[in-house]
Formats: structure tokens, sequence, C-alpha cells
């Protein structure tokens, strides 16, 4: 069983609004969303 | 210094990003281990059970459109539209999704079926599998007896899986993975968990995955040196 208070807080990388199923179905954003937001990950990378 | 960077990620069968990410991801491992070369570490992928709609029946009476729609509250159109767009996404991605043959049930079983195959040795191997037989097959993952057929195509003892199965012998393994989700606040999948400290959620590009396995492989390095 895993340890609630010894789990640290994740640091979320890349495109935040990439493609997704959330619940019981799929977050599908347009193919030029996803684009754009690959792009700004990029962008803040560098 | 280490010489693997661990992936954990959860994904549900029945969720055609996850097998999108999947070839994402491994395309962009790839590259990672390409650019690195001779020093690249290992990946070491495990994958966590996350059920998209656990109340659905093992044998649904309907296509996925019909289900999405349903579930959603959106048109059947709109539905359709949604299915049209990740088939093209999968297509482009070298995936063939057959939605007119998929058979849409529910996953518990397939899940536990991934644990059995994590313990022996073959868990990889069985998501590859289940993925591949619901969306490009029309297979039924939702049955025992299915289950076990493609089981032992990939090797394991079909008759011991259809005892783990029936059994439920994984089942808290399944739950342990939906808990330790929750305690991430995984909400979608595909979700990867690197390292036990970074999040990338979602079909990310594989130049993401790559640039993300980098960054952190680079500051792992910063960090021993």
């Amino acid at each position: 069983m895993s340890d609630r208070s010894a789990r640290p807080a994740l640091t979320l990388l890349g495109a935040t609004d990439a493609v997704a199923c959330e619940g019981d179905a799929c977050a599908i954003p347009s193919l030029a969303e996803v684009t754009a937001a690959v792009e700004k990950a990029f962008t803040r990378g560098r | 210094m280490s010489e693997s960077i661990k992936i954990d990620i959860w994904s549900d069968i029945a969720c055609p990003w996850c097998y999108i990410g999947k070839r994402k991801f491994e395309a962009g491992a790839k590259a990672f281990a390409e650019k690195v070369g001779d020093s690249a570490p290992e990946v070491i992928v495990e994958y966590h059970s996350y059920e998209l709609s656990p109340e659905t029946p093992v044998d649904f009476d309907g296509n996925a459109a019909a289900f999405l729609s349903q579930h959603k509250g959106i048109p059947a159109s709109q539905a359709a539209q949604m299915i049209d767009r990740v088939t093209g996404v999968a297509s482009a991605t070298g995936l063939e999704y057959d939605y007119d043959a998929l058979q849409h049930t529910n996953t518990v079983k397939a899940h536990q079926l991934l644990h059995y195959a994590k313990a022996h040795g073959k868990q990889v191997e069985a998501k590859e599998r289940l993925l591949k037989a619901y969306f490009t097959e029309g297979r039924h993952v939702g049955r025992v007896e299915d289950l076990a057929d493609l089981a032992s195509e990939i090797g394991l003892d079909r008759d011991d899986v259809v005892r783990a199965l029936n059994e439920d012998e994984f089942l808290d393994d399944v739950r342990a993975d939906q808990a330790l989700g929750l305690e991430y606040g995984i909400q979608g999948v595909p979700f990867f968990v690197i390292d036990g400290k970074y999040g990338v959620s979602g079909a990310q590009e594989a130049a993401t995955f790559a640039q993300v396995l980098d960054q952190v492989w680079t500051e792992r390095a910063a960090v021993t040196s």
C-alpha cells in the first residue's frame, strides 16, 4: 500500500493540453491546437 | 549514476489516445536513445491500471459511437466525428483502428491480465497485444476465455490465466494502481510518471517525449556530477 504522505507532487512537463481520455470519454483538441501546444512547450524549454 | 529511467504509465485498454501515446512515447524513447548514444540509460516501462468506464458491462450492446454519445451526452454525429478524428491521428501514427469491428467492453479483467503478465515478465507484450486486439482486430477483451486466448498468444499459460482471472487474483493490484493514480492526481490517460517525480499527460508528440527524457536525464547527470 502506498504512503500518501511520502509521495512528492509531480512536476508536469510537456504540453499541458495534449490529447487524453478523461472520465469515460476522450478530450480531443484539434491537430492545430496540439501542434501549437507542443511548439509552446519547446519554446518554454529553451 | 543510475543507468535507467523508470517510466510508470497509467492507461486503459479502451482508450484510443493511450495506444497512440504508446507509439509516440516509444518513438520518443528511441529518438532519445539515439541522441544520447552509448551512454543512454535503459528506459524501463511499467503499465498501471486506469479504468475510464468501470460501469461498462462486459457485453455492451452497441458500438463505440453509441457508447460515446450516451456517456458524454453528445449527439451521435459528434461522437462519430470524434471517432473519425482519432482514427485519422492513429493512422498517421501507423495504427489502423477499426471502429466498425471494435467491441466495447469492461476492461477490469484485461487490467488483471496485465498484472498477471507483469508477474511473469511479459507485461509490455501483453499491453501491446491487448491494445492491438481491441483497436485493430475487433477482438473481445472483456471475457476471460478471450483474454486467455490472447495471453496464450504471447506465451502465457492459458489455463493458469483462466484460473487467475476467474479468481480475481490480481484485482487488488488493479485497485492499488487506481489508488496510486488518485494520489498523483491523474484525471486522464495516458499519463506518464518519470522517475517518480515528473508527470507528462496525454498523447504528446514523440519529440516532446524525447525532450522530456533528455531533460530528466540531463538534470539527473547534473545532480550526480
